[in-house]
């Protein structure tokens, strides 16, 4: 009897609702959003959601992708005035991308990401980045070769991670950052070209929540290599000649197999000064002069003052954007939490004495000389 | 004591008083000295049975009746071992004169009861006894393996229906006098003749006095196979898992005895009992002892994997496509999302209407003769598969899931085994497609506390999990080596756990000669 | 026979206790820690998880001196019948109120993670249904289920260390920087998490060894969970930033593995908790036993399961009434001073006037 009246009230239940299914079918799937200001101040917001055609014959569907966009006065409300005009639940649990446009960023981009780490069915593992002008018109393009949009701007990224040209971050592993009053984050940095396409201009860098400024690809690297980390390849091309006639030949391209950091924060009467020693193992690529077993010793020295200058110039740049990429505030935390008791929590970062230090060491040149 | 109030919540006392009934030796009827009598006896009896036959003896001293039943005595053995020696000698001692095995009996009673044996009466006038001799009609089929229980390596041999045969086939396999025999009588109006096969030196005492307990509380007027006798002993019949592993090979029982298990036979089954049994033993196959013990784990750990997806995969898909598509990686979202997207039903439907459909199929195909059978398999699982699809009912993704799922559930060596897991996953598939994976945890969650509460004759259903023992996982989710089997396994609670010391002496005796 | 099915074994015992005490507050414990104890949280663990070993000696020592009486019948053996009896119902109300709150939590964090439009009762209800049943088949039973389930704890380990490759370390720098009582008031708050080991007051009777025997598995389980709670809070507070992050997560175990994903599937938490679910389940069957258990003994009864149901009842209508997480922290505020009553201030008495009116079981040696 029990039973029955147990297997009865479990039938029940199964029988009245299923209260929180939501039919994959149903699900409109947002692959990318954009945030930008209007000009109106109003807040404008940018989705691409994938079309799938009916596959004609091949077992694999082509999709492509179609872009809406509304405005409101936050994300959700503009969310909701963008579901208005789609058919089915617009569905931002397999997003991939968040960009922003160059307006709404030199403000705070805090409070636009609240609400996708509000609600739990909201992916972490989307990727942030920075466009210059406007997100929503990144959107727009139409590559020719790949037919969404969000696959495509995705690959680029994915190429750019892979050449250490962007940090692998997700709005995960930025939370904790972008919370963190001792650093701050880089993005990746987008534009649209003219030819409908895409393009990573290296880094945004920014200053608590705002965005303060870029660094282009070639710095980017060497700013990521300074943080210690490398992605799957690192490259650079210098100028290492003046003296050839063919420009072509005074220069040298090399990819960076492995890299040794050292972060030394130390603290003299108040005064913070930071000492970075960066040793990198090189693999030379291109260098149609030749005959680099001769010359490696000039090499090395002349590649470790060239960027020994960049990353100079990298630091600089930093400092003037006040953006402390490299967690110096952390450090003083953990290590001298005295001294950041008195520091200017703001502004500590513009005061820091830099002294960086790259040195190079051609360790191999391929299978030529 | 518990044991038994598991299946005996009343007190037995109905079948303490029905006992006696079923006690042939009970009943007497002495042999009446005129043949009248005797012959009057046996009609009554009978009823006028018309394969009754009584024929009347008349060779030179001696006259008396032959009674047999006409359609359980081979007629040429009467000619040949009966009517042919008592005509050809002169010798008026019959004893003497009949070569072949014969008992003597001065109860009716029991001779009606060996008469449905096959055996052929012989009353001589004047005697207050009758001579029973066995020339019943065989019919048997012949020793081959049994099409439920196929293996690639190993011994072909299976059970038949004829129990003598059957006990003969283990007698041949382990020739040790501790082997025991014990026939037992079960039913009480027809009797069924089930015998209880063990090593006298392994098995475990308190089980067989369980066993007998068990077995002399059943009251039934028949038990027909081997399904009623395992309903009528097992522990919990509330519970889709089958607690009795049931066989018929001989190979295996053969194996299971070696563990001091406890095998029954039943007269006119061709298979076996085994208890005490554990959850695992139902994954286990002869082919992974006689295999590469690598090879032989491989396969084992593939079965053991198959439940969790035979019982899981569907829940999870209708978890997955219902509730949570966001734990699908990127690369799966569009091809999933563009396979489903026009499907009308919801994905329980869907899953339910497949699932149903292939044991339908299998259903269908598995009692028609194995040339429609095919048929059906090609129509059932080519046709509608496709054309399902093909009409937009049902996804391709479905139909991927559920095929998996019958080819893992088919994978179980046990039919038995194999139904429960089928039969658990609906209910998995209803948790799931209300719950999400919140009820397929719950799922399984009551799946596991009830193999943890089940016990099969006082052995943990869930041995060597749950209690856990280490040492008996050698042969569980893998098969260790044969000489690393040193102990038996606990489950089968065996009087001797020590199986050998050292099973590949010659190694270290090589060792010690340097 | 009967006492057959009631037998627990020491290495049982291990995993009952661990079962007991990792429960629902898992999920939140870092977060709570964190609020007061900074990075120095996971000190504050260690410090509870030495507490509570204290108070574990006090019980080991009670159950001591009574080594086939439960608690249950410790205390109308001590105080009388009257105030016995009277305790036996107070512990059986302590346990159903501390039950619920479990429950409550759980279908709180359910609600908010995975099934926000399920009615709370719903999934109360369906875990009751699991908890009445995996208690209904005796000791030895429970015992077995929870040892069967014990490897997943092992595999939420394993998916909080996958994080830990992201983490920056030195957010838990520097360590001590917090003053004593500022740790150990943290430690306030982790040791409720660790409550649980007052199971061992109830089933020592049962348990097939030695005193000394049964001290070392429950010292080892405790060990367990400690370290076990260390490192999961020392797992979140060096993937969180410490002053800001972690206070705004609640869950925040849950969150760290939100983002990962692997070839085959995203949304670990999902996941991670689905298995966390059965660990809670095995500490609310708990809380039913004893609560059973104790309303089984007050009506002298031998079966507590007849009670199952009726507890269960309670605990969903008591479950029901906290609304929201104010509620909580107010049911919390009540239960933070019955906790101590309960769990160690009259095992201690209870110890204290053993010994004083030398009162003690006959051991009958065989």
């Amino acid at each position: 009897m029990k039973r029955k009246l147990t297997t009865l009230f479990l039938l029940c239940i199964m029988l009245t609702a299923c209260w929180d299914q939501h039919l994959m079918k149903n699900a409109i799937l947002v692959q990318i959003l954009s945030y930008d200001l209007s000009e109106d101040e109003e807040f404008l917001l940018g989705v691409s959601i994938p079309i799938i055609e009916e596959p004609s014959g091949g077992p694999q569907a082509l999709v492509k992708s179609e872009i809406f966009s509304a405005k409101g006065l936050t994300p959700r409300e503009s969310r909701k005035n963008i579901a208005r005009e789609i058919s089915g639940n617009l569905d931002t649990s397999k997003n991939k991308l968040i960009l922003f446009g160059e307006q709404i960023a030199v403000n705070d981009i805090y409070p636009t990401l609240d609400v996708i780490w509000r609600d739990p069915r909201n992916s972490l593992g989307a990727t942030l980045g920075i466009v210059e002008g406007r997100a929503v018109d990144l959107l727009n393009i139409k590559p020719k070769h790949q037919s969404n949009v969000s696959e495509y701007i995705q690959d680029a990224l994915t190429s750019a991670e892979e050449n250490t040209i962007i940090p692998n971050e997700t709005i995960q592993t930025l939370a904790s950052e972008l919370l963190d009053p001792g650093e701050d984050i880089v993005l990746p940095h987008l534009k649209r070209n003219d030819k409908n396409s895409a393009v990573v201009v290296g880094l945004a860098l920014l200053d608590e929540r705002k965005y303060a400024g870029s660094l282009p690809p070639q710095d980017s690297t060497l700013l990521l290599l300074m943080k210690n980390k490398k992605g799957k390849f690192a490259r650079f091309t210098t100028k290492v000649n003046d003296e050839e006639k063919f420009t072509i030949n005074n220069y040298i391209s090399f990819n960076v197999q492995h890299i040794k950091r050292k972060l030394k924060v130390q603290v003299k009467n108040g005064l913070v000064s930071v000492k970075l020693d960066l040793k990198l193992k090189v693999n030379i690529e291109e260098y149609p002069k030749g005959d680099v077993p001769n010359q490696i010793n000039r090499l090395n020295k002349v590649l470790s003052e060239e960027l020994t200058n960049d990353a100079d110039r990298v630091v600089k740049t930093l400092q003037q954007l006040n953006c402390d990429a490299f967690g110096i505030g952390r450090r003083l935390m953990a290590f001298h939490p005295n001294i950041w008791e008195k520091l200017d929590k703001q502004n500590y970062f513009k005061n820091i004495e830099f002294t960086t230090n790259v040195n190079v060491d051609i360790s191999s040149h391929g299978i030529v000389m | 004591m518990k044991l038994t109030s598991l299946i005996f919540k009343r007190p037995n006392n109905r079948d303490i008083k029905q006992r006696p009934s079923k006690q042939d030796s009970q009943a007497f009827q002495e042999v009446f000295d005129t043949i009248d009598g005797n012959t009057s006896f046996f009609k009554k009896a009978f009823s006028g049975s018309d394969d009754l036959k009584i024929n009347t003896l008349n060779v030179r001293a001696l006259s008396g009746i032959l009674i047999f039943l006409d359609t359980m005595a081979d007629k040429e053995k009467i000619q040949k071992d009966i009517l042919k020696p008592v005509m050809e000698s002169d010798d008026t001692h019959l004893d003497d004169v009949l070569n072949s095995t014969f008992q003597i009996s001065g109860n009716l009673y029991q001779a009606q009861q060996e008469l449905l044996n096959g055996v052929c009466i012989l009353i001589l006038n004047g005697k207050q006894s009758c001579y029973m001799l066995d020339v019943s009609l065989s019919k048997d089929r012949q020793v081959q393996e049994p099409n439920n229980e196929q293996v690639i390596q190993g011994s072909h041999e299976g059970f038949v229906e004829n129990l003598m045969t059957n006990l003969h086939l283990i007698r041949k396999a382990i020739k040790t006098p501790n082997l025991k025999l014990e026939h037992l009588k079960v039913g009480d109006q027809i009797q069924s003749k089930v015998s209880l096969v063990y090593r006298e030196d392994l098995a475990n005492k308190e089980l067989i006095k369980e066993f007998k307990r068990r077995i002399d509380g059943i009251s039934i007027d028949y038990v027909p196979s081997f399904g009623y006798l395992q309903e009528l002993i097992e522990d919990s019949t509330w519970s889709p898992f089958p607690q009795i592993l049931y066989t018929e090979r001989v190979d295996r029982v053969v194996g299971h005895l070696n563990e001091g298990r406890v095998a029954i036979f039943i007269e006119g089954n061709p298979s076996c009992l085994l208890i005490p049994i554990t959850f695992f033993s139902f994954f286990h196959s002869p082919d992974d002892y006689n295999s590469r013990w690598i090879i032989g784990s491989f396969v084992r750990s593939l079965r053991l994997f198959s439940i969790v997806i035979a019982v899981n995969l569907p829940a999870v898909y209708i978890a997955v496509i219902g509730f949570h598509f966001e734990v699908l990686p990127d690369e799966l979202v569009l091809p999933v999302i563009s396979s489903i997207r026009n499907i009308p039903f919801p994905p329980l439907i869907e899953a339910l209407v497949m699932e149903l459909t292939i044991e339908l199929i299998r259903e269908a195909g598995v009692r028609l003769p194995s040339r429609i059978g095919q048929t059906i398999g090609i129509v059932g699982g080519l046709v509608i598969g496709d054309a399902v699809v093909r009409a937009g009912l049902i996804s391709n993704t479905m139909i991927v899931v559920v095929a998996i799922t019958a080819v893992a559930a088919y994978s179980i060596p046990t039919s038995a085994m194999s139904d429960a897991v089928r039969f658990l996953r609906f209910i998995l598939m209803l948790l799931a497609s209300t719950f999400g994976f919140v009820g397929i945890a719950f799922g399984t969650m009551l799946i596991l506390a009830h193999l943890c509460r089940l016990e099969s004759f006082g052995t943990p259903y869930f041995t060597p999990w749950a209690p856990f023992h280490l040492k008996d996982l050698k042969d569980t989710f893998i098969r260790l080596p044969i000489w690393k089997f040193n102990t038996r396994p606990f489950d089968s609670k065996s009087t001797n756990p020590d199986r050998q010391s050292l099973a590949r002496g010659w190694k270290f005796n090589g060792k010690r000669q340097k | 026979m009967e006492k057959d099915k009631n037998k627990v074994t020491n290495k049982q015992l291990i995993f009952m206790i661990i079962q007991a005490q990792i429960g629902v507050g898992i999920l939140s414990l870092p977060h709570d820690v964190a609020l007061v104890a900074k990075q120095d949280g996971w000190i504050s663990t260690l410090i509870a998880g030495a507490i509570s070993q204290v108070i574990i000696l006090i019980i080991w020592g009670l159950c001591r001196r009574f080594p086939s009486f439960s608690l249950y019948q410790i205390l109308p053996h001590l105080f009388g019948t009257v105030i016995g009896k009277f305790l036996t119902l107070s512990y059986s109300l302590y346990f159903m109120v501390t039950g619920s709150l479990v429950l409550a939590r759980y279908s709180d964090i359910i609600d908010k993670w995975i099934l926000p439009r399920t009615p709370n009762w719903i999934t109360m209800v369906l875990v009751l249904i699991t908890c009445i049943y995996i208690v209904s088949a005796g000791l030895t039973s429970i015992a077995r289920f929870y040892v069967l389930v014990s490897p997943i704890l092992f595999l939420l380990l394993l998916l909080i260390s996958y994080s830990m490759k992201d983490a920056n370390f030195l957010y838990i720098l520097p360590i001590g920087s917090h003053n004593i009582s500022t740790i150990l008031k943290g430690s306030k708050e982790a040791a409720f998490s660790m409550l649980g080991f007052e199971l061992f007051l109830f089933i020592h009777p049962f348990v097939q060894t030695s005193s000394k025997g049964k001290l070392k598995s429950i010292t080892t389980a405790n060990i367990f969970v400690t370290v076990f709670y260390t490192f999961m809070v020392f797992a979140s507070l060096v993937y969180f930033e410490t002053n800001a992050d972690i206070a705004l997560t609640p869950e925040p175990l849950l969150y760290m593995i939100k983002a990962y994903s692997f070839q085959v599937l995203e949304r670990t938490d999902l996941f991670f908790l689905s298995l966390w679910l059965i660990i809670v389940a095995t500490s609310i069957a708990n809380w039913l036993f004893l609560s059973a258990l104790g309303l089984a003994n007050l009506g002298r009864k031998k079966k507590y399961t007849a009670f199952l149901p009726l507890v269960a009842g309670f605990y969903l209508v008591l479950a029901l009434i906290p609304d929201q997480e104010k509620d909580f922290e107010s049911f919390n505020q009540f239960l933070g001073p019955t906790h101590y009553i309960f769990i160690v201030i009259i095992p201690f008495v209870l110890l204290l006037l053993s010994i004083v009116l030398s009162k003690k079981e006959e051991v009958n040696k065989v």
